[in-house]
């Protein structure tokens, strides 16, 4: 009987042979941690899938109080392969909040998509003030969308400006406890492994989408019997609007092994040098 | 008769910046039609029950993007899919036909009629830029025959979505002034991946959940219960669910409380694309429609999924808003909607010809707020080919060929479903009405002959394949 939990279950085959990463960690230091991104998706008889769908990569490099990550990640769907590359300056612990990013967004498509050359790239950015998240296009550029976006060459009338104010701010009241989806894989290692109540905060979801009501606690330990040798991992459990329950896997240095939730499981691991999708 | 309630509550619920700028766009903007066509983006879910959002009272589900939408627009209560099925319901919005006639009746399986136009096609032909991202899964033809493609689906909604929305922000943000107008499809998956969770849950498997039980999980529904004299259809759906394991009640609610996680993904997504609208300054010039292809069973009638014709399957959410020109803030809770009604719709605003023999109507009446005028007494949505329903403002009649056992709903009484008054001598008069209604419509159908299933309905997909649809 298989007694793998089912976040790893779910991944089927691709932790065969998996090894987690060895040595030392300090979870407030300087760090790079390089994760591959799973789609779980079960067949009608509930077997497992865990294809190969993109990358993550998480640098994290301490600065006085703050923290800078530098994250990396692709997803690929199908015939396109969408990289966000994020800076991000955040805040203190627990929640490293962040302060101030930029966010690079660059699409590789292939046939049978038909996307125009630089056509839905962009370069957005945020930063806080006074109590505000502030949301819009990366400095010195009069609209929200990249270089090559405004290159490219549009059929009828001759290319003009944007259509209207795409350089328009959007402004969101900052919650009293936030963090970003990718802030979370630097909060998480800081977490203590105690039971306790939950704690609560929102998450800004790709720096952009903001969900509510989220609650993380940590949930225990919990064996993980892999075939090439059995693991105890605490688990920190987290739910809130917007997010499939969602479970992150540590071992006892406070390393992100796994992040799983819903239909998405990273694993921490570089992905193979040839590529991330599969 | 019950009157169009137009939901200031709606508005209020909603509130926020994003319906606020929307409704002064509503003011600001000239009550005289722009020569420039309007630009048209057309959203759609999958697998949507109608009551999943939180505008439409439901409490169990936070949906500010889709709210936004309804303060901005008008939404109707009794919207229909034409056919409570991937596939089939996608082909009826694109061709404006019913299944019956566009040959798609069923999932992966019959291809849609070669020579039949779609949406993409016919904007595309009347100088429209037609973009696809996303889902589209109509049978037999690939969306580039129709469609200049952004990105595809890839299936799982928790991968694509976000990709759909990024791509469609991009593609909006990037948009220049004086290009051709746009008809921007979106195909949102979630909540669909509600499919995946059923597929993880079988006998005995326990619930993906290693910590505390979530204190709001939603009750179990007033109709979970089902009638064991159903259609047959109706009986192996119950019977294949027996033999895959009966779940308990906490599985039931867990599901529920997934599901509306589920649904909330697919909101944010869409407020993505809606912030993206407003940023871009193109909000004013663009019909938005969202809608969904089907419901799910979501615990009632012991059901999930679809391909049945109990409201929760075959009722989706429907909502449209141009802010302007448009009213806005409305609830319509009269009027029947299907969707065969998209392209009319899309169409007619567009200010160009519509579709060939489309069966639909255009609610442009009705979403000017001309509520008086004629409107259909009653619809119809297949399942198959072989189960339709009779939509009617009070009943709803379900019959299924060479099944014995028909079906007819009092749905001002009984908006549950739990009653069959079929069978009631005193209901003779109206099953007669409703069945003779059914036979003169199908006596109008153009039926579309079906040939050999398709091999496969999508590149690299068996009949009957893995993926969920």
């Amino acid at each position: 009987m298989n007694a793998l939990p089912r976040d790893w279950a779910a991944l089927g085959p691709r932790v065969t042979g998996w090894t987690p990463p060895a040595g030392a960690f300090e979870p407030a230091g300087a760090w790079l941690q390089e994760f591959t991104r799973h789609s779980l998706i079960p067949s009608p008889d509930g077997s497992a899938g865990g294809g190969i769908a993109g990358a993550l990569s998480v640098r994290r490099n301490p600065s006085g109080g703050a923290v800078r990550l530098e994250v990396v990640e692709s997803v690929a769907t199908g015939s396109a392969t969408l990289t966000s590359k994020a800076g991000i300056d955040d805040g203190p612990a627990p929640w490293l909040t962040p302060q101030r990013w930029s966010l690079d967004i660059r699409w590789d498509t292939r046939a049978p998509a038909r996307a125009e050359p630089g056509e839905m790239d962009q370069q957005r950015a945020g930063r806080v003030e006074g109590g505000t998240i502030i949301l819009g296009s990366a400095a010195g550029g009069p609209t929200s969308v990249s270089a090559a976006s405004t290159a490219r060459k549009e059929p009828g009338p001759a290319p003009g400006p944007a259509a209207g104010t795409g350089a328009r701010e959007r402004r969101i009241p900052a919650p009293a406890r936030w963090t970003s989806s990718w802030s979370l894989f630097a909060a998480v290692p800081l977490l203590p492994f105690e039971a306790g109540a939950p704690l609560e905060f929102d998450l800004l979801e790709d720096l952009e989408l903001l969900k509510p009501g989220q609650r993380i606690v940590y949930a225990g330990r919990h064996g993980v019997p892999l075939a090439g040798g059995a693991l105890t991992l605490h688990v920190f459990e987290q739910t809130g609007r917007g997010v499939m329950p969602w479970r992150w896997w540590l071992d006892d240095a406070h390393r992100i092994l796994l992040a799983a939730g819903g239909r998405r499981a990273y694993l921490a691991g570089a992905p193979a040098r040839k590529g991330a999708a599969a | 008769m019950t009157t169009l309630r137009t939901s200031r509550r709606t508005f209020l619920k909603a509130g926020g910046a994003g319906a606020l700028s929307l409704m002064l766009a509503a003011r600001r903007a000239p009550a005289a039609p722009e020569k420039r066509p309007p630009n048209l983006l057309f959203m759609h879910t999958d697998q949507q029950h109608w009551e999943a959002v939180s505008a439409f009272g439901c409490g169990h589900v936070r949906t500010p993007a889709m709210d936004r939408l309804a303060a901005a627009g008008t939404s109707f209560s009794l919207s229909y899919s034409a056919n409570p099925v991937c596939c089939p319901a996608r082909t009826c919005w694109y061709t404006g036909r019913a299944s019956s006639e566009n040959g798609v009746i069923m999932n992966d399986a019959w291809p849609i009629a070669p020579d039949m136009p779609d949406m993409g096609q016919w904007m595309s032909a009347r100088g429209y830029d037609s973009v696809y991202a996303g889902k589209w899964h109509v049978t037999g033809r690939a969306f580039t025959q129709s469609f200049r493609v952004l990105t595809p689906g890839s299936g799982v909604g928790e991968v694509t979505d976000m990709a759909v929305s990024r791509a469609a922000e991009g593609f909006l943000r990037s948009r220049k002034a004086g290009g051709k107008p746009f008809f921007l499809n979106l195909g949102f998956l979630q909540p669909h991946d509600c499919c995946y969770w059923v597929f993880e849950h079988r006998a005995g498997t326990p619930l993906t959940r290693l910590g505390a039980i979530p204190a709001d999980l939603p009750p179990l529904p007033p109709n979970h219960g089902y009638d064991p004299n159903e259609p047959e259809l109706l009986k192996r759906r119950h019977e294949e669910k027996k033999a895959r394991g009966a779940w308990s009640a906490e599985h039931w609610r867990w599901y529920l409380w997934n599901y509306y996680r589920m649904v909330e993904m697919a909101d944010a997504e869409i407020g993505r694309v809606l912030d993206a609208l407003e940023d871009a300054g193109l909000a004013e010039n663009t019909l938005v429609i969202l809608t969904a292809d089907h419901g799910d069973g979501l615990a009632r009638h012991g059901l999930t999924s679809k391909m049945f014709l109990y409201d929760e399957a075959a009722r989706v959410p429907f909502i449209a808003a141009w802010p302007g020109r448009l009213q806005a803030g409305r609830r319509d809770e009269r009027h029947l909607v299907s969707g065969l009604d998209v392209a009319p719709t899309l169409c007619d605003l567009a200010g160009i010809d519509g579709l060939p023999k489309a069966r639909g109507l255009s609610l442009r009446p009705l979403l000017e707020g001309r509520d008086t005028a004629p409107w259909r007494e009653f619809l119809v949505s297949e399942t198959f080919r072989t189960g339709r329903m009779v939509r009617t403002p009070e009943y709803k009649y379900v019959a299924y060929a060479d099944d014995p056992v028909t079906q007819l709903f009092d749905m001002r009484a009984d908006p549950g479903e739990m009653r069959n008054l079929a069978p009631e001598a005193a209901k003779a008069d109206v099953v007669r009405d409703l069945a003779g209604r059914l036979a003169a419509w199908e006596g109008s159908l153009d039926i579309f002959p079906l040939g050999e299933p398709a091999p496969t309905g999508r590149p690299g997909k068996r009949r009957g394949g893995r993926a969920p649809a």
